[in-house]
């Protein structure tokens, strides 16, 4: 035998797969021959190399996804699919809808006079105070967000305004100054007489609209809330990099509110406070029923070993605040692991990532292929 | 069904395809090709054989397919994602990069010998099931085998010392 005949059964000899005279012919020549038996013992290095590779492991709802799309959908969800599947029809569907909606909406308006008052004097006069003039008037293009609602009477140009008048006007130039004020956290407050009440009414209207639905992105109240975001978009996106991620981790509903961060001299909320607040998220985020959330799948999974799943889970708690990530729900996984699913903002995800390494194992099962804003990322906490 | 062979029908795909996503659809299909087609399985082979042999189809056909090759070539970063190095908490660095280069030798096989190596090494079948899961001859996959090992020490060389 040859060393090439001898070298090319050695892979069947590691496999145990030669027959007992073959067997016994190589290793007569390995017995001989020192190059053909390091060959061998590298070659079987190797084998042992790719023997101890790890192995892979499916994502933690691949069942339920595998599941979902074997079993048929029931007739009535078929039909219903069919019916507004199409683009075609479902377009237009959705356009009509809303033209009827807003249709109505106008009408009801219009025929009931009540509605208009309250519209016209919806907030009380406030007191005249010396508030300071602001640095430029509001221009006609940019009219104040609460205008469309209530325009007034055509013709009627009011000399001297109204209480009611006065009050949004107050408001809409009270929104100008306060543009840069809010990305520079350095820049004055807003004075003593600025209508608090209306902002932080907003404020509140935009952090229960986040309760609600805390993994939707901005709700159209929180964009209500920046009419200055509108003319300088650049200047919206330029600070979203650094300071803003802890900002927006704190608009995602942990621990100050909008009215508390424009107020200077109001004390940050103790993190005492936040998370009795956190906890409220968690309890209302997942509002619809949680089996029909198993099948939807997250931006992102992964698994996170842990040695002691108590340790851990306070590390996590410590991180998520840091980092302004809020968890949406949880579930039990068997065998004392659980799947908890996180609302990651975008910019927080390295370290949220780098952070889940530092408590324990974290490997990916499913990286995240397209990024929203608001990632849904589901950890698989197991020892 | 699904429970039980789950990770080794996603393992064989992940390593044959080079992407979590794609990896998740071929192990998805092959569950639900195996579903519908339950009732014609015969038991020639075992029940996990005939998943492989489910599973390896597809991928050799969708590896094959020109749409394939073509959104391939267009994103070639896919198999480096797969490989990327990453520190484990551990700080076993040293293992984690033989493991990163070992699945980068794995990516760089021809796919028919990539197969292979993945059903014996990776997932511990015969050859004699690997012959009825691809539909090979014996000889065939005791060649193939072999050639793919040779392959895999000679670009591993550094790490067998």
């Amino acid at each position: 035998m040859t060393c090439a005949e001898n070298r090319e059964q050695h892979s069947a000899l590691l496999d145990g797969e030669l027959s007992p005279v073959e067997r016994a012919r190589v290793e007569a020549h390995l017995a001989d021959c020192p190059e053909c038996s390091a060959e061998l013992a590298r070659l079987a290095r190797m084998v042992g190399m790719l023997h101890a590779l790890p192995a892979e492991r499916a994502a933690p709802f691949f069942v339920d996804r595998v599941l979902a799309a074997v079993r048929p959908a029931p007739w009535y969800a078929r039909l219903g699919r069919r019916l507004v599947q199409p683009w075609r029809v479902k377009l237009p569907l959705e356009a009509a809808a809303l033209v009827i909606v807003a249709l109505g909406a106008v009408y009801v308006f219009q025929k009931t006079p009540e509605l208009q008052q309250a519209a016209r004097y919806q907030a009380p006069a406030p007191a005249p105070t010396p508030a300071p003039p602001p640095p430029q008037t509001p221009s006609p293009a940019t009219p104040p967000a609460s205008t469309p609602a209530t325009p007034p009477p055509v013709g009627q140009v009011p000399a001297a305004p109204s209480p009611a008048m006065s009050d949004e006007r107050q408001r809409a130039k009270t929104a100008q100054p306060e543009a840069p004020a809010r990305p520079a956290p350095s820049a004055p407050a807003p004075p003593a007489s600025l209508p608090g009440g209306a902002l932080s009414k907003d404020a509140n209207r935009a952090e229960s609209s986040k309760l609600e639905a805390p993994a939707k992105g901005p709700s159209p109240s929180e964009e209500a809330v920046k009419p200055q975001a509108a003319p300088a978009p650049a200047a919206k996106e330029a600070p979203k990099d650094k300071d803003s991620v802890s900002r927006e981790g704190e608009r995602a509903g942990e621990k100050k509110g909008d009215g508390a961060r424009m107020d200077a001299q109001a004390p940050a909320a103790p993190p005492a406070q936040a998370e009795p607040r956190r906890q409220r998220l968690g309890r209302v985020a997942p509002a619809a029923p949680e089996a029909a959330r198993d099948f939807v799948p997250p931006d992102a999974s992964g698994r996170l070993a842990v040695g002691d799943r108590e340790a851990a889970e306070r590390a996590l708690v410590d991180l998520r605040g840091r980092l302004g990530v809020t968890e949406a729900f949880r579930r039990d996984a068997g065998e004392g692991n659980v799947v908890i699913e996180m609302i990651v903002p975008r910019a927080a995800l390295a370290d949220f990532t780098r952070g889940l390494d530092g408590i324990g194992r974290w490997t990916w099962d499913r990286d995240p292929s397209t990024l929203p804003p608001q990632i849904r990322l589901h950890i698989l906490l197991a020892r | 069904m699904v429970k039980t062979y789950q990770h080794r029908l996603y393992g064989v795909a992940l390593r044959m395809m080079g992407s979590w996503a794609e990896a998740e659809d071929i192990a998805q299909e092959t569950f639900v090709r195996a579903h519908r087609a339950l009732a014609e399985f015969r038991g020639d082979s075992s029940l996990s054989t005939w998943l492989y042999a489910i599973a390896s189809r597809l991928c050799l056909n969708r590896l094959a397919s020109a749409e394939y090759r073509i959104a391939r070539s267009r994103d070639a970063g896919s198999v480096d994602d797969l490989i990327g190095l990453e520190e484990e908490p551990g700080g076993d660095l040293e293992r984690t990069e033989r493991e990163a280069a070992l699945r980068r030798a794995i990516g760089e096989l021809p796919e028919e010998r990539r197969i292979v190596v993945v059903l014996r090494d990776l997932e511990g079948l015969s050859y004699e099931e690997i012959a009825t899961a691809l539909g090979l001859e014996l000889n065939t996959v005791r060649s193939r085998l072999h050639r793919a090992r040779l392959e895999l020490k000679d670009k591993l060389e550094g790490y067998l010392a």
